[in-house]
């Protein structure tokens, strides 16, 4: 299957290949960054978390709005949106491995970053953040690869799978509301320090710009 | 029977992947055992470690300078003139230490002072609850300690204290300093590595020998050290004498720097 990706037409390789090279910018400056540090990012003792958290934000945002997708199919019987599940869920995997990729330029030391695995604090939210996220991803993974070998062999998707998915449109509300937890209880953040952040953030995720990402 | 034995050795199986994952999760939930420590006989104890500073003795930039040069020094802490520095003890103006106390028509002195601001080692503190790793934590004596090879720099620190104490290091800290500065690094102390947070730490080090912290002893008395839960001890009576305040008290970290106004 992996060949439809890696064969098309003149336009689509000329399109990879501007992909490529933005890639291979981002990559550069990433190398300069964990040669010199984050002092690059401009970033001060005010200003400690800068893009690289709000785009997090924003993609868990993204990730959690692919259940918009999920949803009207396997809550309310929606039929048209039988084979855009696989859709939603390959664009949550995507959204998902980006926010953990921003956690990590984010971090000073970037390889001392299992150290949250080795030493459980469940009194931070981060810790609780981590576990999340990673479980979304988990979840949608095996999701989303599995009805995608379904759907190649032209076989109905399985019946064990329906239960995850359950879980996992369940579990994207989860995600974005730890991610606003992260930010209500934060004595040094007056603006967000009141319990109506993470309703507030839901208001904002559903917004229909996040699934209409996929759209296009 | 088959069905039977099998269903008898999955859940066997499962018992014991349980009992052996239940106490590693008990012990991690309660926050695992530190190393046994030896005391130095010399050092200086307590249960919770304050400071009051006396703003009408120590209250100009001038006058904070020494102590805040003698507290850089011993801890290798570079100057960096940027808003990506590194302090663990600066000078604040009036609105900047009291933001909870503020009116148009302050008394002209008050406001006029320079206030010493270091990390405030609260009871509760914002920055031990949301580190995710344990590398920010609370001795048993009151102090907010660091361990620096522990933390990840996720700076999620430095967004939960309320009071600007810490400080990342964005660069490598020994790049700020000349040769000059380089051969004269205090060896008793580490330097830190880029990527990491740091703040004041009351100097543990020194209270492990015995000696009180740089900034008191340079202060010449402006300052006071001691054990806030022992009545006797200096803190507890200079705070019965003198009136002092406390910064954002409605944060409700129970910060244990107190300052006479």
């Amino acid at each position: 299957m992996l060949e439809r990706a890696l064969k098309g037409s003149p336009r689509y390789y000329a399109w990879i290949g501007f992909l490529m090279v933005i890639i291979a910018i981002g990559g550069a400056v990433w190398i300069n960054q964990l040669m010199v540090g984050l002092k690059i990012t401009g970033m001060s003792r005010d200003v400690s978390w800068g893009f690289y958290i709000s785009q997090f934000t924003y993609l868990v945002g993204l990730a959690a709005s692919g259940v918009m997708i999920v949803l009207p199919y396997y809550f309310h019987k929606y039929k048209p949106n039988k084979h855009m599940v696989i859709f939603g869920e390959f664009m949550a995997i995507a959204a998902c491995i980006m926010c953990l990729l921003f956690i990590v330029v984010d971090i000073g030391q970037p390889q001392r970053m299992l150290n949250v695995i080795l030493h459980p604090t469940p009194n931070s939210i981060l810790f609780w953040d981590m576990i999340v996220l990673n479980g979304y991803l988990f979840l949608n993974l095996l999701c989303g690869w599995v009805c995608l070998e379904a759907d190649r062999m032209r076989l109905p998707h399985p019946k064990w799978v329906k239960p995850f998915i359950i879980i996992s449109i369940v579990w994207a509300f989860s995600i974005h509301t730890v991610t606003a937890f992260l930010y209500q209880g934060l004595p040094g953040r007056h603006y967000w320090l009141t319990a109506i952040l993470a309703p507030a953030s839901w208001q904002a995720r559903s917004a229909p710009d996040r699934p209409s990402c996929c759209w296009s | 029977m088959k069905q039977n034995r099998r269903k008898f050795i999955k859940f066997a199986g499962a018992a014991a992947a349980a009992l052996c994952v239940a106490p590693n999760v008990a012990k991690a939930a309660s926050g695992g055992h530190a190393a046994p420590i030896m005391t130095n006989p010399k050092g200086l104890s307590a249960k919770r470690w304050a400071m009051v500073i006396d703003t009408t003795k120590l209250n100009t930039v001038e006058a904070l300078q020494p102590l805040i040069d003698v507290c850089h020094k011993i801890h290798n802490v570079p100057n960096i003139d940027s808003n990506q520095d590194v302090k663990w003890l600066w000078p604040g103006s009036y609105e900047e230490t009291f933001t909870e106390q503020l009116n148009p028509h302050l008394d002209d002195a008050v406001k006029g002072r320079a206030y010493a601001l270091l990390c405030n080692h609260c009871d509760n503190p914002p920055c031990v609850r949301v580190c995710p790793t344990k590398a920010t934590f609370k001795r048993p004596d009151g102090i907010v300690a660091m361990d620096y090879h522990r933390c990840i720099g996720c700076r999620y620190c430095m967004a939960g204290c309320p009071y600007g104490s810490r400080s990342f290091n964005f660069s490598e800290p020994r790049e700020h300093f000349t040769e000059a500065e380089l051969k004269e690094l205090d060896p008793k102390f580490p330097t830190r590595m880029r990527g990491v947070v740091e703040k004041c730490n009351f100097c543990v080090e020194r209270l492990a020998k015995g000696e009180r912290p740089a900034c008191v002893e340079a202060s010449k008395g402006a300052m006071y050290f001691g054990d806030l839960s022992d009545p006797e001890s200096e803190v507890r009576q200079v705070l019965r004498e003198r009136f002092t305040l406390r910064r954002k008290p409605t944060a409700g970290t129970e910060p244990s720097v107190y300052y006479i106004i």
